[in-house]
This record gives C-alpha cells, sequence and structure tokens, in this order.
C-alpha cells in the first residue's frame, strides 16, 4: 500500500458546528465534496459562508463535529494545509508590500504556486507589480487576491466573494480565466458569490446555506429542474397549486405568482398550459433566495405604518 | 464556429439543450458524420459553461448513438446519425402537430371520434388519385 491513501471526499463535514460568544455561525452542517468541481457556496450574509470557508483552510477550529480535507482535520497539518487557498477579497498581506513581493510569499508558502502564470495574470488585469498593496481599490484589491488564489493550483481553492467592487468588465474576464484554468488543471473550487446569475454556467453544484444550516446540496441542473413558476389568474393559480409544496406566492393587482417546489414534468407543463398559466423556470439565484427569504410583505409595508 | 446558444430562462436543462444544439448542428450538415464533433473543452471554453456540464450533454447523444468514441480518436459523429435524427424529427414534429390538433379539438369541444373521422376523410380526400395527377 502506497503512503497516502485515495480517500474519494475532498471535502467531509459531519454535524459540524462552529459558536462564536455571541452566535452560532454553523449548525450540524453535514455534506461531503468529491472529485473535481466548480462548487457554489451560497448563503445570504451571515450565513457562514466565510466561517465555513476558513473552516476548511484551517484558520479556525470547529466547535464540535468534523471536518476533514482530504481524509484529515486541516488544523495544524501542513500535509494538507499546503493543499488548500483560502482567498478572500482583501487578505490581510502587510499594505506596504508590492504587489511582486506579496506573489513571492505565496511562491514560499505553496510548493505549487505558478509564479509565471500570476505574472501573467498580473498584466493581464492591469495592475502594476510593484504598487503597493495597501494602494489598491477594492475592486483592484480583489483581482489581486483572486490572482493570488488561482495561481496556487491548489487542490481545494476557496474563494470567499472573489468580484467584490469588481466592475462588470472585470467580472467577466475573472469568470473566463477562473473557467479555462479549472479546465487546465481540475481541481476543487468552493467559490462564494452574491452574483449567482452571473456565474451559475460556470457552476456545476451549489451548497445552499442559511442561518449555519444546510439547505440545499447538489448539482446545479438538478436545483434547476426542482421548482417552477406559475403566473396567471389567481383562481386558476390556486386551484393548481393545492397540494403542492408552494414556496412563495405573491397575489398583486397586476400580477400573480406563485413558485412551486417541484420537478416540472411534461405533463405538469402541459396542465398548466390547458389551465391558461404561464410555467416559467425559476433561475437558480431567485430559487436559492426563495428557500433562504424570512422577510414577509407584511413587515415591508409595515416600515411607513405610523405607530403613535 | 458554434451557433449553439444556451438559454438560462428556458425549462430546458442546460445539457438538453447543449445535446440538442449539437443535433441541430448535424441536421444542418455543419457536423459531418464520420466527423469530428465539438469537445467538451470547446464547448465549455466557447460557451462559457463548466466541463462536466458539456460532457453531461455529448453523453446523452453517446448513449442514444448519436455520437460514438472512436478508438484513440476524440468523438465523432455516428455513420447514419443524420437519416435517424431526420425520422426523429418528423416523429417530433407530428407529435407537435397532433398534440396542437388534440388541444384545439377540446377547446371547442370537439369528440375523440369527430376529431378522427375529420383526420380520416382528409386522408381519403388528398388521396393520391389513379393516374398520379397531382389535385391542387
Amino acid at each position: 500500500m502506497s503512503d497516502h491513501k485515495k480517500d474519494p471526499n475532498v471535502i467531509r463535514a459531519e454535524i459540524l458546528t462552529k459558536k462564536y460568544p455571541d452566535k452560532k455561525a454553523l449548525d450540524n452542517l453535514t455534506f461531503t465534496i468529491q472529485g473535481s468541481s466548480i462548487t457554489g457556496l451560497i448563503g445570504r450574509n451571515g450565513a457562514g459562508k466565510t466561517t465555513l470557508m476558513k473552516l476548511c483552510a484551517g484558520l479556525l477550529t470547529p466547535t464540535a463535529g468534523c471536518l476533514e480535507i482530504f481524509g484529515e482535520p486541516p488544523g495544524n497539518n501542513l500535509k494538507v494545509l499546503t493543499r488548500i487557498v483560502y482567498a478572500c477579497h482583501d487578505q490581510p498581506h502587510d499594505k506596504n508590500l508590492r504587489l511582486r513581493n506579496v506573489l513571492s510569499n505565496y511562491q514560499i508558502m505553496f510548493p505549487v504556486f505558478d509564479r509565471e502564470f500570476a505574472d501573467k495574470l498580473v498584466s493581464f488585469f492591469r495592475l502594476n507589480p510593484k504598487a503597493k498593496y495597501g494602494t489598491l481599490s477594492q475592486g483592484m484589491s480583489s483581482v489581486f487576491n483572486f490572482i493570488c488564489g488561482l495561481a496556487c493550483r491548489a487542490p481545494v481553492t476557496l474563494f470567499d466573494e472573489p468580484v467584490l467592487g469588481m466592475d462588470a468588465a472585470t467580472r467577466k474576464s475573472l469568470y473566463e480565466v477562473l473557467l479555462r484554468d479549472y479546465n487546465e488543471y481540475p481541481r476543487l473550487i468552493l467559490i462564494s458569490s452574491h452574483l449567482l446569475t452571473e456565474i451559475e454556467g460556470y457552476l456545476s453544484d451549489i451548497l445552499l446555506i442559511d442561518k449555519g444550516r444546510l439547505v440545499w446540496h447538489g448539482n446545479i441542473d438538478d436545483l434547476r429542474q426542482s421548482a417552477y413558476r406559475l403566473q396567471g389568474n389567481v383562481d386558476v393559480l390556486e386551484s393548481f397549486c393545492a397540494g403542492k409544496h408552494v414556496l412563495y406566492q405573491k397575489h398583486g393587482v397586476t400580477d400573480n405568482i406563485a413558485v412551486v417546489r417541484e420537478h416540472p414534468d411534461d405533463e405538469t407543463v402541459q396542465e398548466a398550459a390547458a389551465a391558461g398559466l404561464t410555467l416559467s423556470v425559476v433561475r437558480p439565484e431567485d430559487l436559492c433566495l426563495y428557500l433562504t427569504q424570512d422577510t414577509t410583505e407584511e413587515e415591508l409595508e409595515c416600515l411607513w405604518e405610523k405607530t403613535n | 464556429m458554434i451557433v449553439l446558444h444556451i438559454d438560462y430562462n428556458s425549462l430546458k436543462p442546460i445539457y438538453i439543450q447543449i445535446a440538442e444544439g449539437i443535433k441541430n448542428d448535424i441536421l444542418s450538415g455543419r457536423l459531418a458524420e464520420k466527423g469530428p464533433v465539438y469537445s467538451q473543452l470547446v464547448l465549455s471554453k466557447e460557451l462559457g459553461i463548466n466541463p462536466a456540464t458539456a460532457a453531461k450533454g455529448i453523453n446523452v447523444l453517446v448513449q442514444n448513438g448519436i455520437l460514438e468514441k472512436q478508438r484513440g480518436m476524440s468523438m465523432v459523429v455516428a455513420a447514419g446519425a443524420r437519416s435517424r435524427l431526420i425520422a426523429a424529427k418528423q416523429d417530433d414534429d407530428l407529435h407537435t402537430l397532433v398534440a396542437a390538433l388534440v388541444s384545439a379539438a377540446r377547446k371547442i369541444n370537439l369528440s375523440e371520434d369527430r376529431l378522427l373521422d375529420m383526420v380520416q376523410n382528409r386522408f381519403t380526400e388528398t388521396a393520391p388519385k389513379e393516374g398520379n395527377e397531382e389535385n391542387e
């Protein structure tokens, strides 16, 4: 037997819990990620995305439960840690360091860091290697940290809000670079973003968390196929939806909408058409929103009510 | 090169859209039988999709024999794929027409028997006459 036993699980979390003094950031999270993929880590602010990534990168330790990367806990484990990179949009590098020196530091930390590729990316994204890290704008800092993370070619690459502050054109270039590099060097890329619609095509999987709990994990195509939206006459809509799992509904003056958590099979599509309802796809971004929304229309209305 | 287009607002899964796009390119002759087909990487790069999604689309066509893996070579369009696709498309088109016909009949409460009568009559009316003259 060779010394490295092959574990198909790249990340395995079991009833993983992380508590901070004032809140529970992760709450009994259980999931496994196998093989290479570009997985979107989706969730609202405070859902626990950053905590999860930092736990994976060994920057935090779990309060309870188990987290393994390649079959081993990442904390204080150099063998594992050189295979994981955590890149967030504003890494706490020394503000006085020049970009090229930050890259040199990465070269020391990560044996497979591709310096030539990193230098090319710096010029591709029109950054000045002599600029000091502290002088970068939010968008430029995001770009630079993305470059550092990508060029590590780490088997587990964690991008935490990589596109924060970037303009649309830069984001587009970044996604293309990410996809092409992934095609050249398949690995596990976990990427958190609030702009799911922009990246849905690039993703193979989605890990959706809310308030520290797992809401959904699986193939993005399966997520797309797990719900549909209906529009039409309110009475027809209600009778059509009777007995179905309705995720969201809105009865307005101009429009009536219901989102049903069910696969839109051919029969359903035909029935909806026959009933005069418009059936359409729910984009993953919207579906994630419906699955994690906790404010109501009433609460929204209340904001402008005067309480004497 | 690729005229494939991904519609993220369609009910169709992305990989099915890819499979259908390749089928269309075979139907139109853009992809020749026994000739190479777009690779997973080309599809991923040009359409900006995850390579796993591209592979899934290709696999659908491998499974129903439209594409085949050649030993030592990349994926090719199977011999006879085009004529099979044409036949399947005709079937599909007829299915769509029949579905429209039936739903139109339902809307005006036309009975199944009446509709079948009409179809039969149409067949009789338009049957080729002896002598093969075409009737306008």
